[in-house]
């Protein structure tokens, strides 16, 4: 059958995809089950031979937002070019802070999986799907369903909005401390 | 500490800074892309802020589940659902 031919082999892609947008095996699990089942009811605006892999990455995705509405509203904020430049802000202040190598750094991991599950839809899903998933803007823009532009000024705010929370992280733990001050104060 | 892009970012890199992720992000036109190497090679502020947004991306594609084989336990619950919606292999 075709759906067993087409469909089926993509599950074990499908699974990483899910796993990337829930943060959490047990969720990532419901989302794959619900994504077959709406690839397989809506299997007849499928078209053969057509990429198979993104049109159940296309559902998996819209499954994972309707499980997210029904648990948290989404959020709903403009994002405009402006967050660009404010990039530059976070930037200034990771310098004054010494932190501006954090990210080659520190391992920063955990606290990159945790300030993902604060940062809000739209800006959420963009971000996983580009910066961690690594798609181009415009398997961005066909996943989400929406313009280019709009998948760029989506990230520009979710990429400051992680930076400011990955920044204040490593505030918090001290990162922004050198060995070298560390020293120069024990020895004080 | 910087709270306005005018104080934190000097006025000839506002711009600057908002083309280092289109061109990180294989956005930028060519004839843009020469002038803002010219400028990073020329502006150290800029050339930092472009490192600091190269180890951002790189931090967040460390976190990407590695490829292999979903759960056993997926298959089976995908092919017990299907099932029950009538699927047939």
């Amino acid at each position: 059958m075709a759906f067993e031919r087409e469909a089926l082999p993509w599950i074990d892609d499908v699974y990483r995809f899910a796993l990337s947008l829930t943060r959490d095996e047990s969720d990532a699990d419901d989302v794959v089950q619900d994504t077959y089942l709406r690839a397989y009811r809506s299997w007849h605006t499928y078209l053969p031979g057509s990429d198979c892999r993104r049109w159940l990455f296309t559902i998996c995705r819209n499954v994972f937002l309707r499980s997210r509405e029904r648990a948290r509203p989404t959020v709903e904020l403009e994002a405009t070019d402006a967050d660009a430049a404010a990039g530059g802000v976070v930037y200034a202040t990771a310098v004054r802070e010494g932190l501006e190598d954090m990210f080659s750094r520190l391992d920063l991991g955990p606290a990159i999986n945790d300030a993902l599950t604060r940062i809000p839809e739209p800006f959420r899903s963009t971000l996983i799907i580009v910066d961690v998933e690594d798609q181009s803007y415009e398997a961005a823009a066909e996943l989400l369903g929406v313009p280019i532009g709009t998948v760029r000024s989506r990230l520009f705010r979710g990429r400051r909005l992680m930076q400011e929370q990955l920044l204040d992280y490593a505030k918090d733990a001290g990162f922004n401390i050198r060995p070298a001050l560390v020293e120069q104060r024990r020895n004080a | 500490m910087p709270e306005t892009i005018s104080e934190a970012v000097p006025a000839a890199c506002v711009e600057v800074i908002r083309q280092v992720w289109d061109h990180l992000d294989d956005q930028l036109h060519s004839d843009e892309l020469s002038a803002l190497r010219l400028h990073l090679v020329e502006c150290p502020h800029c050339a930092g802020f472009e490192r600091f947004q190269i180890d951002y991306r790189d931090a967040m594609r460390s976190i990407r589940p590695r490829p292999g084989v979903a759960p056993w336990h997926i298959r089976a619950r995908v092919l017990d659902a299907l099932a029950d919606a009538g699927f047939c292999p």
